[in-house]
């Protein structure tokens, strides 16, 4: 996937809709487990409409943040306000604006999709026509609506994630939190799964997504907040978070013709930082890609230099990871 | 409470017992220890050691005689439960004796009279040795000859001590006997109070009901214990509902569950066993307690369980165990005192005191006050220290 195509709106909502004050706001947030910190002062936010992803490796507290935002946990420390309201166990009626799709697979396996919707939906005050409405509508969206009444344990590894995923978005609520959904399923559940997400933000749902998998999070999300050992330690969007390392993007231009004289006119441009010859190619460090490809071709033709291919090289959130932690995402995930 | 947690409370609860039924309803082999495995414990016991041994049949060759013959029939026939089957011949009641069709046989000689005036055998009783009611029948039949046959022996002594004719001094026996005053015997009814006879079920159905009631309880805890391990009860809290409604959810379905068993035990041995309960309300209010006990101990096992197959392995071996030590399996009246000392530490002795009270005293509410009081602190212990280990494992992370 290339990073070309990422959204680079900063916590804003969907174009169109007004701004909104957060719809999620997390402030230093603590849990402890005994000796060991999970969660060590995590702060962020999530406006509505937006898609904000928590990156970082197995361990180091992403499911404990999910757990104290959805009040499955209690917090040592912080606070967190969900659409306004804390969240706490004395008002549970703050979580009905959350829809949780956990790591598990949190369901009854010995009853069908439409079951275990039924029961999750009741618990959400869904009842009659209207439960059995969005029971419809969800399995469609998810891609079950042909398996509705097999049993859980009857689907695949890939069919669970969806019916778990189907689960969180019954009472179609303002922000789904999706904790590593896509971990261990097949390519094609996976891209179901991401397809999926990418129509929920479409149609304006704000989603806080974790993953240990880079590509997913440059896919969805339209901030990134990277936390390691319980601590966030860095935030923003892609673009954000690689001119804070001081990555920049690159394009590869290979070519016929003059390239030292093409690679001087190049070198004149807005937004090109360095130009290196190489051979058969020139290589152009650029503060953004997409924004100086179309004044590279322009040179191009007026110094009569035939273009045989450009390769757009972008620096990722695993450079990023690497940089701020000093270990490689993979290292330290599955 | 407010009104929205009032509702959120009742929805939980709603949704908990739906989705438990659903369980239920859909898994053939919980199906059979619930509902089939009961009621035929209570068939199989209650007519192999039950009371029928009371009530036979006795069969007997047709005969024509109305001498010794047919005044001894009609006085079987009149014994309380007794009943006289007619044979055509003697293969045909040995056949129905071997099958136990009937508790024995009575084949009578052709000259009767004339056998017992020569003090020869007149009868040949016929019985299946092994057969367990043959040994009563062979009383009443003996009690029968006894009643029928006095006056001749009687006739036949004083004919022989003073040289009278038989048939003189039979005469006279007869005519004393009939003026004799009948013997008084005192009777005692142990269950007077009870308005209705008992069933041979009588005492299998409560033994029973007790016993599935918390085995399949407990068992049942690893339904609890599969819905945290698979973080479906973490996931519930994600939504608008608090710990503390979950934990209320969870417990009505389980009560209702063993509620529902009882309920079920109770009128299939009122309706096919003839199994009277005694005191309606008195059995309405220990079934109710017991079912919490039952509930309290299956979410018990839950909340702690750490594996939901050892759950269901052990909890089966620990409930019949604890069953025999509550009096489910013997009555608890046989036990050493040491035992019945040891059985008072376990709710189904409490429970079994409390049937035995209503069904077989015929005693009312006032009568099991202490038992339901002390199956009320069994479930509030249970139930109590379940909710504490449901909170802390919903609350673990």
């Amino acid at each position: 996937m290339s990073g070309t195509d990422q959204r680079e709106h900063s916590g804003a909502p969907v174009p169109g809709t007004a701004p909104s004050l957060p719809l999620l706001r997390c402030d230093g947030l603590v849990r402890r487990f005994g000796e060991r910190t999970a969660v060590d002062g995590v702060s962020f936010h999530i406006s509505a409409g937006e898609t904000y992803g928590l990156l970082g490796p197995n361990g180091a507290g992403k499911t404990t943040t999910i757990s104290m935002i959805a009040g499955i946990l209690r917090p040592d420390g912080g606070r967190v306000e969900l659409d306004g309201r804390r969240v706490d166990a004395h008002d549970p009626e703050a979580k009905r604006s959350l829809g949780l799709v956990p790591q598990e697979i949190a369901l009854f396996d010995d009853l069908s999709a439409e079951e275990n919707l039924r029961f999750f939906g009741s618990l959400q005050g869904l009842r009659g026509a209207d439960l059995r409405a969005r029971v419809a509508a969800t399995l469609e969206l998810v891609g079950l609506s042909d398996r509705a009444k097999d049993r859980i344990s009857e689907f695949s590894g890939g069919m669970q994630r969806r019916a778990n995923i189907a689960v969180g978005l019954l009472h179609r609520p303002r922000l789904l939190v999706l904790d590593e959904p896509t971990a261990g399923v097949d390519p094609q559940s996976r891209n179901q799964i991401l397809e999926s997400i990418e129509q929920l933000r479409a149609e304006g749902m704000a989603v806080l997504y974790t993953t240990h998998y880079m590509e997913e999070a440059e896919r969805l999300c339209d901030r990134v907040g990277i936390i390691d050992r319980g601590r966030i330690v860095a935030e923003g969007t892609r673009r954000e978070l690689v001119a804070q390392i001081g990555e920049h993007d690159r394009l590869v231009v290979r070519a016929d013709g003059p390239l030292d004289a093409f690679a001087a006119t190049v070198g004149t441009l807005a937004g090109v930082r360095e130009v290196h010859v190489g051979t058969g190619s020139i290589d152009v460090v650029v503060d953004d890609a997409a924004s100086t490809l179309a004044a590279v071709v322009d040179a191009a033709t007026s110094d009569h230099v035939v273009v045989t291919g450009i390769e757009v090289r972008e620096p990722n959130l695993e450079a990023v990871f690497l940089h701020l932690t000093g270990t490689a995402l993979r290292d330290r995930g599955d | 409470m407010t009104g929205v947690r009032f509702r959120t409370a009742l929805a939980a609860i709603r949704s908990f017992v739906r989705v438990f039924a659903r369980q239920i309803v859909g898994d053939r082999v919980t199906l059979f220890f619930l509902v089939v495995l009961p009621v035929v414990v209570i068939t199989v016991i209650g007519l192999t050691f039950g009371s029928a041994g009371s009530s036979f049949d006795i069969g007997y060759v047709r005969t024509d005689d109305d001498g010794l013959p047919g005044r001894l029939i009609e006085r079987l026939d009149d014994a309380d439960g007794v009943g006289v089957v007619a044979f055509e011949d003697a293969a045909d009641l040995r056949a129905a004796v071997r099958r136990q069709t009937v508790a024995l046989g009575l084949e009578f000689a052709d000259d009767v009279d004339a056998r017992l005036a020569a003090g020869e055998p007149a009868i040949t009783v016929v019985a299946e040795a092994s057969a367990q009611s043959a040994q009563g029948a062979l009383d009443v039949v003996r009690a029968a000859v006894a009643a029928e046959l006095g006056p001749d022996d009687a006739a036949r002594f004083a004919a022989s001590l003073t040289g009278t004719s038989f048939e003189t001094a039979e005469q006279v026996a007869s005519t004393v006997a009939g003026a004799l005053p009948p013997l008084d015997v005192a009777v005692t009814d142990v269950g007077e109070q009870r308005d209705e006879s008992l069933s041979e079920f009588a005492l299998t159905a409560p033994q029973n009901l007790v016993l599935f009631v918390f085995i399949n309880a407990m068992a049942g805890g690893a339904a609890l214990v599969r819905m945290r391990r698979r973080g479906v009860l973490r996931r519930v809290m994600a939504g608008p509902v608090s710990a503390t409604d979950i934990v209320l959810g969870v417990t009505a379905a389980w009560f209702l569950v063993s509620l529902m068993q009882s309920a079920l035990i109770m009128a299939v041995g009122a309706i096919a066993f003839d199994v009277s309960w005694g005191d309606p309300v008195g059995a309405f209010l220990l079934a109710v307690v017991f079912a919490a006990v039952g509930a309290g101990a299956g979410l018990l096992v839950g909340a702690v369980g750490g594996d939901e197959d050892r759950v269901s392995s052990i909890s089966p071996p620990v409930g019949i165990v604890l069953g025999a030590l509550g009096g489910c399996m013997v009555p608890l009246e046989i036990f050493p005192d040491a035992m019945r000392t040891v059985s008072r530490f376990v709710p189904q002795s409490w429970a079994m005191t409390g049937w035995e009270r209503l069904v077989f005293d015929g005693e009312g509410v006032s009568a099991i006050v202490g038992p339901l009081a002390v199956l009320a602190g069994f479930a509030a212990v249970f139930v109590g220290l379940a909710v504490v280990a449901l909170h802390r494992d919903l609350r673990s992370g």
